[in-house]
């Protein structure tokens, strides 16, 4: 996985010709490249400081530097404003990145934003697609309020007959795509930054781990994504379960080839609260006492097609060659209390393709499912099946 | 008078005769006392029913064995389908009407229905609140009655304006409700004022049609009523004429000298059907409004101006009219007004709109803060089958939000309220795409062989059609081209209802039986929608049995939004169906708040 908080560099204004452009560094190391490169003493860009002068002979610049935990990022983190002249920006980051500096993925600063606890899931839905490599979050209409206003005009169309024209039509469908467009950008830019749920594959060399994975991983039709970044290596995928996008890592792929204490350790270091492990062993032997207490683990008895396999309560048998039990090691991979909001922001770019479709013909049609993509909106971690597993629970009558 | 009636139904309305009529077909005795026969069921505003969402209301008038479609078959002279190109589920039916065959018809319909029709105004109720005994007229006599239906509409302490007159009336030529309405006050009803205006009319030869836009009859052999034989004659043509330029500011000039905009009337006004001197002041940079001249009966000689609706002195009146395309000869034989009136305050009434404080007197039409004839007349028939089944002693049934409009109105009626006279729009249900003008009659069957308003004529005839609805499922289901069902090709949006059926073998193919095809056509498209509106309907349904009494600080609950926290605080509602009808509280509120109990139960458990 990348490094948290490695030294990155964007360019944070648009790209194109413009008074000023800015430049975005961030992560540990930040002030002083800056102080190298505009020869300024060392410790000068420590703090919230702002320095001017010439930037390796490239422009005359404009530093402002952050501490740790109070920038955007939460880290230590460098603002360079140069001339806006084509070329001004590119070389600046050129030489950023010559001293060691990554270039940032599109909304890593974003996401760092989160990790580091700057901003919440909600504001991050709340950005705008103005809103790219940097800035704050957007200050514009939410997603949530544009589609509100979206209902009111088709509603308007729906119910004064007499006094629309015609050309409301277009305007409708207008607004729809303007708003397909901000939610397919807001949804490629929350992917990015978000932090998935993990479910680990663990247990024994040669328990069937690999083959469960691949299995997982072949039957999967929608790979949800293959972004750098998010993708550590070939033994972490991103699957699509039941809706659900969750990390999956076969926790071979560390380079254990026996279940010593480095693979275990490893494989834990990267596990966080809430993330879960499937524990796979055909002999159903007893698992190691600390991922027993430290997290909630399905036991796999794997292998279940060949001949004496065990079968041990509180095991789930399971076939990667026949197929048994793989959709109970499904149902508990998606039953993750973390979610992600990426899925919902795909679904609703889906309901908005069909409402577009729709409203050329079928205006209602294309509401109804306008006010489904509302209902998402509005509701990030809540549908009408969880109110009414909820409503289930209540003693009637009371 | 010696006899005693099982039902009294007092004002001859929209409201009052689909009350009086529903009543006597639960065989009750009903009586219905209005001033005159000749105006009963008057349209009083436009000559026309139906429209979006009001047109569908119709349907399910007819379904519930209502007078008002028949009636408005019968006597149309025009028909359009509204919004065809917006969706089968907003299509909106409406007919020109011929106002005084209107009246006739609906007289005829009363008849045979066996409602005894005594002309008279009621001065006052006679009894304590609690139980209503009678009703005594103005002329002295007093008639007993079991079970009451007070449909006055626009008329009690009705005052009509205009520019800068003001008159007592309960519409143009006629007397106000005065007596009544101060009895309705000192029994200490809460009552509010509502008003609504009226469009100057003009005489047809006056006016210059040569140069106007047609707008001739859409030829769909339609029909509001099942028991309708033929499709709707085109015997009249309309025209449409637009404002000029001209026309919004000699209105933006007169403004202080209309009665509605110089502070005389204190009665609130309809949004969404507004004066003219509401859009001009609303939207300032529009011109161009669309005015429609509608013919008041057969070959009448006067044409209502639909869209004019104004309260402005005469002679400005006359210099608006002129101003439009059409009309520089134009004669005004009736101008436009506003009228004020008393209606009943949300709450008054429950959800079998009877008044909480009665045991027998129900309410209905413009008195419940609606307008309009369609919502007069759909309430005025449940309100009616209600007050009739509390004579009979029989348990009350009310109207499903989700399978009727009906239910949809009666319930924001009594649960939302109403700041301004309701109007019915497609967008007050949450199931739009089910509630169709085509599926009326099988949305309401099972409530209304409920609630008791169907003859059994009606009743074998519905089941005639859902027979052919169910054959017509069956073939779509089982029919396969190219191994795949029709059924699975009517979901396809780019396939029409028509090509869809065309699919399917149906020997003979009847109108009736076209628009069967059509509905199972549609419901199959729609199907996944309803049901999912089905769903939230249920899950919200049972919010009403969940307790909020042990939340003490909804700051705690960190699944609402900060607003809703506040206003939860503030109001601190017994249970979640309470908690819905405060404004602040969003539909995602309301799940946070179910997800929140639900934690909180579950922790205690273990
Ligand atoms: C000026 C005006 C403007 C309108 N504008 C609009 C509009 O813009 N949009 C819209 O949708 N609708 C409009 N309408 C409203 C429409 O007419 C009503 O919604 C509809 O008529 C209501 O039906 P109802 O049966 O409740 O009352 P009404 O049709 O008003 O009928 C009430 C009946 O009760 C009778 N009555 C009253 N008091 C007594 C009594 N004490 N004893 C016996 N009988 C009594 C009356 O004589 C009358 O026959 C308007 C009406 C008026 C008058
Ligand atoms: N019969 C059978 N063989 C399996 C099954 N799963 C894995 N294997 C075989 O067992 C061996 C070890 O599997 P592998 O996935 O590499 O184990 P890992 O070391 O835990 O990743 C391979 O030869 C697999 O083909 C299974 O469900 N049934």
């Amino acid at each position: 996985m990348e490094q948290q908080n490695d030294l990155i560099v964007a360019q944070a204004t648009p790209d194109a010709v413009s008074a000023i452009a800015v430049v975005r560094l961030s992560g540990k190391g930040a002030s002083a490249v800056v102080e190298l490169l505009m020869k300024l003493k060392s410790g000068r860009l420590k703090g919230k400081k702002r320095a001017v002068g010439d930037f390796a002979g490239i422009d005359h610049i404009v530093a402002i530097s952050w501490a740790v935990g109070k920038s955007y990022t939460g880290e230590e983190m460098v603002d360079l404003m140069c001339h806006g002249s084509p070329g001004t920006a590119g070389k600046i980051i050129g030489k950023l990145l010559e001293k060691g500096a990554r270039q940032a993925q599109p909304g890593e600063f974003t996401r760092r934003a989160w990790i580091n606890g700057r901003i919440t899931e909600m504001d991050v839905l709340a950005l705008s697609s103005q809103f790219s490599g940097g800035g704050r979050p957007g200050k514009d209409k939410d997603l949530s309020r544009e589609l509100q206003e979206l209902t009111s005009e088709i509603e308007g169309f729906i119910e004064f007959n007499e006094d629309h024209e015609i050309s409301e039509e277009q305007k409708i469908s207008d607004l729809l795509k303007r708003i397909l467009q901000r939610t397919n950008d807001l949804a490629e830019k929350v992917k990015r930054a978000e932090i998935l749920p993990k479910v680990f594959i663990m247990g024994p060399v040669n328990a069937g781990k690999s083959t469960l994975f691949n299995k997982l991983y072949g039957k999967e039709t929608v790979v949800v994504s293959s972004t750098p970044g998010t993708t550590r290596d070939g033994a972490t995928r991103i699957l699509n379960v039941y809706g659900r996008r969750v990390e999956i890592t076969d926790s071979a792929g560390y380079g254990g080839q026996r279940l010593d204490g480095k693979a275990l350790t490893i494989s834990e270091k990267s596990l966080g609260r809430g993330d879960r492990i499937v524990w796979m062993d055909p002999q159903c032997n007893d698992i190691p006492e600390r991922i027993k207490q430290g997290y909630e683990v399905l036991r796999v008895c794997s292998m279940c097609d060949k001949k004496n396999t065990m079968e041990k309560t509180g095991w789930l048998s399971v076939s990667s060659v026949t197929g048994q039990g793989l959709q109970q090691i499904e149902e508990f991979i998606s039953a993750t209390e973390k979610e992600g909001s990426s899925w919902r922001l795909e679904k609703m770019v889906e309901l908005l393709k069909k409402a577009i479709e729709a409203a050329d013909s079928d205006v209602a049609l294309a509401a109804e499912i306008v006010s489904e993509v509302l209902r998402e909106a509005e509701e990030p971690v809540k549908n009408a099946d969880a109110v009414e597993r909820a409503l289930e629970r209540f003693c009637v009558g009371k | 008078m010696k006899q005693k009636y099982q039902v009294l139904v007092i004002g001859g309305g929209h409201a009052g005769v689909e009350a009086a009529a529903a009543a006597a077909s639960l065989g009750c005795t009903t009586v219905l006392v209005t001033p005159s026969t000749e105006k009963i069921s008057l349209m009083s505003c436009n000559p026309a029913i139906g429209g979006i969402a009001k047109g569908t209301l119709v349907r399910e008038i007819d379904g519930l064995g209502g007078v008002t479609a028949e009636s408005a078959d019968a006597t149309a002279l025009q028909f359009r389908m509204l919004n065809m190109k917006k969706g089968p589920a907003v299509w909106g039916p409406r007919v020109q009407s011929d106002v005084d065959m209107y009246t006739v018809k609906q007289i005829q319909q009363l008849r045979a229905a066996g409602v005894h029709i005594v002309e008279g105004l009621v001065r006052r109720l006679v009894g304590p609140n609690k139980r209503i005994k009678a009703v005594l007229l103005e002329d002295g006599r007093e008639i007993k009655a079991q079970t009451f239906v007070l449909a006055a509409g626009t008329f009690l302490d009705g005052m009509l304006h205009r520019g800068q007159v003001t008159w007592p009336g309960g519409r143009r030529g006629d007397t106000s409700s005065v007596s009544l309405e101060r009895d309705i006050r000192k029994r200490m009803f809460h009552v509010k004022r509502f008003k609504t205006g009226t469009s100057p009319r003009v005489l047809r030869n006056s006016i210059d049609t040569s140069i106007l836009e047609e707008q001739i009859s859409h030829d769909l052999q339609f029909r509001f009523s099942w028991a309708s034989k033929q499709g709707v004659a085109n015997t009249e043509k309309c025209w449409v004429t637009r404002t000029t330029g001209e026309t919004e500011k000699l209105v933006k000039d007169s403004l202080t000298k209309s009665a509605l905009y110089s502070g005389r009337i204190h009665g609130r006004g309809p949004r969404y059907c507004p004066s003219f001197e509401d859009k001009v002041t609303k939207f300032p940079e529009r011109t161009g409004h669309p005015i429609h001249l509608e013919p008041m009966g057969k070959s009448s000689r006067i044409m209502y101006l639909n869209g004019l609706s104004t309260s402005m002195p005469e002679e400005i009146q006359e210099k608006i009219v002129r101003s439009l395309p059409g009309f520089s000869n134009a004669v005004i034989a009736a101008y436009g007004y506003t009228v004020e009136y008393t209606c009943f305050e949300t709450g008054e009434f429950d959800h079998t709109l009877k008044l909480r404080e009665t045991e027998n007197l129900y309410v209905c039409g413009q008195i419940l803060g609606t307008s309009g004839y369609e919502e007069a007349a759909a309430t005025g028939l449940f309100a009616g089958a209600c007050a009739a089944r509390s004579a009979l002693g029989l348990e009350q049934t009310i109207p499903d939000r989700l399978n009727s409009y009906l239910g949809v109105m009666v319930d924001d009626l009594v649960s939302i309220g109403t700041e301004e006279p309701y109007r019915l729009f497609s967008s007050r249900s949450e199931n739009r795409l089910g509630l169709r003008q085509d599926n009326a009659d099988r949305r309401v069957f099972e409530f209304a062989e409920k609630l008791g308003v169907l003859s059994e004529k009606k009743i074998a005839e519905y089941q005639k059609r859902d027979r052919k609805y169910r054959h017509m499922r069956k073939k779509l289901m089982e029919t396969r081209i190219h191994g795949k069902t029709v059924e699975s090709i009517c979901r396809r949006p780019e396939i029409t209802p028509e090509e869809a059926g065309g699919l399917i073998d149906l020997q003979t193919q009847s109108i009736d039986e076209r628009e069967i095809l059509r509905t199972a056509v549609l419901d199959i498209k729609y199907s996944g929608y309803v049901k999912r509106a089905e769903k939230r309907h249920s899950v919200r349904k049972r919010y009403g049995s969940a307790s909020l009494e042990s939340i003490k600080d909804y700051n705690l609950v960190e699944t609402i939004t900060i607003e809703a926290r506040e206003a939860l605080n503030e109001r601190r509602p017994a249970t979640l169906l309470e908690a819905e009808s405060i404004p602040a509280v969003r539909q995602a509120d309301l799940d946070g708040l179910a997800l929140y109990l639900m934690k909180r139960s579950v922790s205690r458990e273990t």
